[in-house]
């Protein structure tokens, strides 16, 4: 199956007041297309350090990081915000909406980022909010909407490109059972119905239960 | 691939435009610190503007005129025998140039002015009353008597009337070095006296008839200055190669920066000192901005490391930022021009009435300003300061907006909103 992500010997090391902190140790991590995979381990494991890595958002001390076939260490800093903008699909714990857009202004907001025309803009934002049920609320702006609406507002603007790769950080962290439960069936309907590639770091075990794939993560080492 | 940006300009207008009003009152304050600044400086600059307007009607309707032609000596050594010849005709050549609406022959000699017991040395001008009174309010300022009705009539300054003892009716005897180089004289009966405010004027000149002069004087009809008024002062220079083209070989054409230095020098001194004054007050609105920048900046951090996150350039953040400052900038503007315009538009028609503030008509004399001072605006003086102004906010918010070129997007991402 083709590899979306490949890792070899990452390691990312920190200096925390001129004292080491070695948040990844020589990991080694594959992430095939229609994979869904979780990484696990407890706070300080090196889960969310790892996603940044793939993510572009961090580089590594050492080690390769390929993500789609590009070696995403030797990029410069735009082109690291090109990949991120047009292979890769972000979900933050914390939602990270623009607060002064309405749901489908902020899914619209990064196509229009990526040069969409008006109209495509439109019919794609409006179609990736109502694959996840939220048809009657894409003029309602973050602060009218509940948790959950907004963290699917969030992946309605992460899979609206199409990207390679969503990366979610613990995405239910700010969400009760209910409403995880709602937001892990509309990630596995992606995954499952639309063949989206999905890398979750979290350390809740409802999360893990619904991934193909558990990757656990202690110390900075894939254990 | 390309930088997204210059395709997401309306987007970045409707986000900045929105972001703007998550905080009114930061907003508003800002905006008003930028209209409060520019409705300063331009109601200055148009008090300016009309007090130098002011100050070149004074000091050239009295006697100077806005252009002068003169002997090519004349300036430097006001000799009476630095004259130019066929005064009239020389005065006729001006009266068809587009732009001119008066001409008047004068000659003149500094000449000892005798009243029986007491003599005083005064400038005498010899001119053609109708001619000279279309271009100069000398006659305005009449203090008694009239303005040379008479052929032999002097018109004379009050303070040097009293100084030799004279009132209307009284004769003067005036002598002085004739243009051939024998002793020019001329008898005069005072038939006015004037008083312009102006002491080294009311004290040192006297006007008698032209014909009279140049007789006196053995001048024949030569005169030493043919005296130019146009439409428009500040026109003049415009006027420079159609009245040099008119000015006789002989002749030196002079224009009113060059009669009076020391007019264009005191302008001049005015604007550097006012300009310092406006530029503390732009620096410090400017600061202003730079600190409403520096907060939200901050405030955002989180967002910034979220569109970093997304794929958006740092430079399309600091230029949605610049749009945000370009906005409070227009609404600054929009609220300091409707200020100018509400404060200068009624005082440019009605004045401001100089001569009835308390210490001020003396001064106003002496400051060659006239009894009421009208703003003047103009489009430079409503382009000026709202072109600075921009200038100054879009630099405030470019100082704390490139933090976002230096922000790392993991740690922005884990900022407390």
């Amino acid at each position: 199956m083709e590899r979306v992500v490949a890792c070899r010997d990452v390691s990312r090391t920190y200096d925390d007041d001129a004292v080491p902190v070695h948040a990844l140790r020589d990991v080694d991590f594959d992430l095939a297309a229609g994979e869904w995979v979780s990484l696990a381990g407890p706070s300080g494991s090196g889960k969310s350090t790892l996603l940044h890595v793939i993510g572009g958002l961090d580089q590594p001390t050492s080690g390769s990081v390929v993500v789609d076939g590009v070696e995403v260490t030797a990029l410069s800093a735009a082109q690291l915000s090109d990949l991120r903008l047009n292979k890769i699909g972000f979900v933050f714990q914390a939602y990270n909406l623009i607060p002064v857009l309405s749901a489908i202004e902020n899914v619209e907001f990064i196509l229009q980022l990526q040069g969409v025309d008006r109209a495509e803009r439109r019919s794609r934002s409006r179609e990736s909010l109502h694959a996840l049920g939220l048809a009657d609320l894409e003029h309602r702006r973050p602060g009218e909407m509940s948790g959950g609406q907004q963290q699917r507002v969030a992946i309605a603007r992460a899979i609206v490109t199409e990207p390679v790769l969503l990366l979610a950080d613990e995405p239910s962290a700010n969400l009760d059972t209910s409403t995880t439960r709602e937001l892990l069936e509309v990630l596995k309907s992606l995954n499952r119905e639309r063949g989206v590639t999905i890398l979750t770091a979290t350390h809740d075990p409802m999360v893990m239960g619904y991934t193909t794939r558990q990757v656990n993560l202690r110390d900075g080492s894939v254990v | 691939m390309t930088d997204p940006s210059p395709r997401s300009r309306a987007l970045f207008v409707r986000v900045a435009w929105r972001n703007l009003w998550r905080r009114r009152l930061r907003t508003w304050m800002s905006a008003c610190g930028v209209g409060f600044a520019i409705a300063l400086v331009t109601v200055g600059m148009s008090f300016q503007a009309g007090t130098y307007d002011a100050w070149i009607d004074t000091a050239t309707s009295l006697m100077t005129g806005h252009a002068q032609v003169q002997h090519p000596a004349y300036f430097d050594d006001p000799e009476v025998r630095h004259n130019l010849a066929e005064g009239f005709d020389l005065a006729s050549r001006f009266e068809g140039v587009p732009g001119v609406v008066a001409v008047a022959p004068r000659a003149e000699a500094f000449a000892l002015v005798d009243a029986g017991q007491r003599s005083f040395g005064a400038m005498v001008m010899g001119v053609d009353p109708v001619r000279d009174a279309a271009l100069s309010d000398l006659s305005d300022h009449l203090a008694a008597g009239e303005y040379l009705p008479h052929p032999d009539s002097a018109f004379v300054g009050t303070a040097l009337a009293t100084n030799l003892g004279v009132g209307v009716g009284d004769e003067i005897v005036v002598l002085g070095a004739a243009a051939e180089g024998g002793v020019g004289a001329l008898v005069s009966s005072v038939d006015g006296l004037f008083e312009t405010g102006r002491a080294e004027i009311d004290r040192n000149v006297l006007q008698v008839g032209l014909a009279e002069m140049q007789a006196g004087f053995e001048l024949g009809d030569a005169v030493h200055r043919v005296v130019i008024k146009t439409r428009d002062a500040r026109g003049v220079a415009g006027m420079r190669e159609t009245l040099e083209a008119a000015t006789p070989t002989g002749g030196r054409l002079l224009d009113w920066n060059e009669l009076l230095p020391e007019l264009e020098q005191a302008i001049q001194i005015d604007k550097a000192t006012a300009a310092m004054t406006y530029w503390l007050l732009l620096i410090v609105v400017a600061m202003s901005v730079v600190n409403a920048f520096i907060m939200t900046v901050f405030e955002r951090t989180r967002e910034f490391g979220m569109l970093l996150a997304i794929g958006m350039r740092p430079n399309s953040i600091i230029g949605m930022l610049s749009v945000e400052a370009l906005c409070v900038w227009a609404m600054g503007t929009v609220i300091g021009i409707v200020l100018c315009l509400a404060l200068v538009v009624p005082m440019s028609v009605v004045g401001i009435d100089i001569a009835g503030i308390e210490g001020m008509e003396a001064m106003a004399g002496q400051l060659m300003m006239p009894e009421r001072l009208y703003p003047a605006l103009n489009v430079r003086v409503l382009l000026e300061s709202p072109g600075w102004m921009l200038l100054g906010t879009l630099v405030a918010a470019l100082i704390p907006a490139l933090r976002v070129r230096r922000m790392q997007v993991v740690e922005s991402l884990r900022e407390e909103e």
